[in-house]
């Protein structure tokens, strides 16, 4: 079920939101984080049933397992004896992950390099399997580090399932998650957060249903169907996937925080930003920081961080952001983004460590421009569409001027330039570069949906606001589309 | 104070949603394209009642609409209810609502390009839509399509209901917001209006490109259009209106690219249709210049002559 769809829209949401504080008003407080659950595997299984066993003996493992781990030690039960079960919890999951997401794409390149013709297990990938696993795997770290309480089953069933945050995050943590459950206040119905909510979710549907599905028309066509790019049109196409992105992923976690608020629950900050960033690493402290909480908590610290000398700095820098490549998906492309990404962190650390300063606004054109053609890698379904976008966009001698300049800059003709309809193989005309400059100006240009959360007020121009949103979106949900991190 | 919030909020969005409900389902003159007028005109004028007797009706899709101009004098009276994208189908309905309410003409002209027998494209973007069609007539399509096993009909994503569903209409209300088509639709009504059902397409004063039928091999008529073609001639036969089918001149680029086999086998299906039903045939497959024409499709500089080889067709 998706968020911006009628059945979650008009019959999930309302249904299980009633229902929840209904029970919880007439005293039944566990018996309203059961039906939450119950309500969040519904959800879940929405899509496909078959996947609903596998989150549930997931869960099932998980508990178990973290409940071993966190019991206190004892002389027979020491932290080297806990080791090997936490070993065996971490290796469980990624088994798992690892078949679902990677068994293909260790075929594929094991019948490349070997010549041979094993053939693929063509799997579909359990939908929120990256996100559980992940949120799973930094809880039985946690239990071994003797950082997690003795949860109970039904409380950490609902960690893991909650659905406004089971398909694609926030990654959110036990610690900021199970003092919220247990909280007696939060059975009781709060106004004030309904409103939040509402204001929110209003903002992320928006955001998702009309400005990055219309990027969606431009970036398909530019990296799915055409052949061939025109300068501008590959500039468009590349432009349009970095907002389509964005505003379709930050959309989904505000609609993801305005839902979970309506249960009184804070989910944490997932954007902040992010193309405001002036560097790449102040990018990833604003670009799914949940994430980057992650492979900075249990990935770079665990292997050393910063702490084991200049070299090892940068080799756990860029491992981070390799995994980070993997975690994604199955594929080169991938690895090429993560490594990009990795190598960037290295070459700014050591501009930091030199002490060297650009210009503010070089500054963000030059983080932003990386983003935007890392991006490349990171949507295109394979090398060649990648390789066909990026060399489209420095291809100076296959330009394309809109026919209506035509008549005062014919003198460019001479320079092999030729007029016409520039943006024809993306589907685009002259409202792909306005919705572009829209694009810029939204995400550096103002607050972002998280700086109006922290400063709402139930004014008439925020219900105004809110109602618009909500009715050009309900009116504009005929088609539905799903979310670009569904994939992942 | 959040609870007010909460309420206004919800109440307003609801009070939005009905407004646009009711402008969307009750007044399709405001956002829908161009072709909305002229299938409202047709409509209006098949399904208000009138004595007025007209010589002639013309009846058939664009390029009978672009390329017949009713003259209405003393000597003679006619009337266009050709539709943009129309098919035997809605010529049909079209001359079976215009009996009911209006006397018979003397004469009926039809015209259908070859393409409009072979496809039901319209029917979803326009027929329906467009209110053109009661829920009943719809019915009995469907049962035709049944019966015909057309399945280009059948295997459809919609549903007639859909379309008494207000977001159905929510992406030709945006685009008609935005591109003020309320006023566009006025002004075609009224130049319809004018002209009796006439109203040019294109504008040009040349059209080299090609249309359709340049690109097609063969002619395979559907089912069910064949079928509601020779209902809409035995309707007129039953009402005694002498019947003429003129064929439409193409432009001089796309007439070059017709393939023979198609010109040859279009020739034949309305030559067993005429001797059978007993239609007049005005013409054979001809062209005009391209500059005669407004686009690849319609004629715009020619219309008048062509109007004229209309008239001598029925004299």
């Amino acid at each position: 079920m998706l968020f911006n769809s009628y059945e979650f829209i008009f019959a999930f949401l309302p249904v299980t939101f009633f229902i929840y504080f209904i029970l919880n008003k007439n005293g039944f407080s566990r018996t309203s984080k059961s039906f939450l659950v119950l309500s969040s595997l519904f959800f879940y299984s929405w899509w496909n049933i078959l996947y609903l066993p596998l989150i549930l003996i997931s869960m099932l493992f998980n508990y178990i397992i973290g409940n071993i781990l966190s019991k206190p030690q004892t002389k027979k039960f020491t932290t080297l004896s806990k080791k090997p079960v936490l070993i065996f919890g971490i290796i469980s999951n990624l088994s798992l992950l690892g078949y679902f997401k990677y068994s293909d794409f260790f075929i594929e390149n094991l019948n490349t390099v070997f010549q041979i013709d094993v053939e693929l297990i063509n799997l579909a990938l359990p939908l929120a399997i990256s996100f559980f696993t992940f949120q799973q795997i930094s809880y039985l770290v946690d239990s071994y580090k003797q950082e997690t309480k003795e949860y109970d089953l039904l409380s950490y069933a609902l960690f893991v399932t909650f659905f406004p945050q089971l398909i694609a995050g926030p990654i959110v943590h036990h610690k900021e998650m199970m003092p919220q459950f247990s909280k007696e206040k939060n059975n009781r119905l709060n106004y004030q957060n309904v409103a939040i909510g509402l204001f929110i979710f209003s903002i992320g549907i928006f955001k998702k249903v009309i400005i990055a599905d219309t990027f969606a028309i431009w970036a398909t066509q530019g990296f799915d169907v055409a052949t061939t790019l025109n300068l501008f049109e590959a500039w468009g196409a590349s432009l349009s996937y970095t907002f389509q992105l964005y505003f379709d992923f930050s959309g989904y976690t505000d609609m993801a925080i305005g839902a979970a608020l309506l249960f009184n629950i804070k989910l944490p900050i997932n954007f902040n930003s992010p193309y405001k960033a002036l560097s790449i690493q102040d990018f990833w402290r604003r670009w799914h920081m949940t994430l980057s909480r992650f492979l900075r908590d249990y990935i770079y610290i665990p292997l050393g961080g910063n702490r084991k000398g200049e070299i090892m700095t940068y080799n756990n820098l860029f491992l981070t952001f390799l995994i980070g490549g993997i975690w994604h998906g199955a594929g080169w492309t991938f690895i090429i983004w993560g490594s990009l990404h990795g190598l960037a962190l290295m070459i700014h650390r050591i501009w930091s460590l030199l002490n060297l300063k650009l210009w503010q606004w070089f500054s963000w054109f030059l983080t932003f421009n990386f983003i935007n053609i890392t991006w490349i890698f990171f949507r295109a379904k394979d090398w060649d569409s990648a390789i066909k976008v990026l060399t489209s966009m420095f291809n100076y001698n296959y330009i394309v001027l809109p026919e209506q300049i035509e008549k005062y800059l014919s003198f460019l003709k001479k320079y092999d330039l030729n007029y016409g309809n520039f943006l024809w193989n993306i589907s685009g005309d002259h409202w792909t570069i306005i919705w572009i400059f829209v694009g810029i100006i939204l995400t550096t240009g103002f607050k972002n949906s998280m700086e109006k959360l922290t400063a709402f007020k139930p004014t008439v121009y925020n219900a105004i606001f809110t109602s618009l949103a909500l009715f050009y979106v309900f009116i504009s949900l005929d088609v539905e589309s799903e979310f670009l991190y569904f994939n992942f | 104070m959040h609870k007010k919030f909460i309420i206004s909020t919800l109440s307003i969005t609801t009070g939005f949603y009905l407004l646009y409900s009711y402008f969307v389902l009750n007044h399709k003159m405001l956002y829908m394209d161009r072709e909305y007028p002229m299938w409202l005109y047709t409509k209006n004028m098949a399904t208000t009642k009138s004595n007025k007797k007209y010589n002639l009706l013309a009846v058939g899709d664009s390029r009978l609409k672009a390329g017949f101009i009713p003259v209405n004098n003393n000597l003679t009276s006619s009337l266009n209810l050709s539709l943009g994208g129309g098919t035997p189908i809605e010529g049909y309905y079209t001359l079976s609502k215009y009996l009911l309410n209006n006397p018979a003409p003397n004469h009926l002209v039809l015209s259908y390009v070859p393409g409009h027998l072979l496809s039901f494209s319209n029917y979803w973007k326009r027929t329906i839509p467009f209110d053109f069609i009661t829920a009943k007539e719809h019915d009995e399509i469907m049962n035709r399509a049944l019966q015909y096993n057309e399945s280009a009909l059948l295997s459809k994503t919609r549903e007639y209901a859909d379309y008494k569903y207000p977001n159905t209409y929510a992406s030709n209300f945006k685009n008609g917001i935005v591109g003020a088509r309320w006023l566009i639709n006025d002004s075609v009504l009224k130049k319809i209006q004018l002209s009796n059902g006439h109203y040019f397409f294109g504008t040009n004063d040349f059209a080299n490109g090609l249309s359709g039928d340049a690109f097609r091999k063969e002619f395979k008529p559907l089912p069910l259009q064949t079928y509601y073609f020779i209902e809409l001639i035995k309707l007129a036969k039953k009402n005694k209106i002498k019947l003429h089918f003129y064929y439409m001149p193409y432009n001089q680029s796309t007439f070059e690219k017709l393939a023979p086999n198609f010109v040859k086998q279009f020739k034949s299906f309305i030559e067993t249709i005429s001797k059978k039903h007993n239609m007049k045939i005005c013409n054979d497959f001809f062209y005009m210049s391209n500059d005669k024409f407004g686009d690849p499709s319609h004629l715009y500089h020619g219309a008048k002559e062509n109007t004229e080889m209309v008239y001598q067709c029925i004299v």
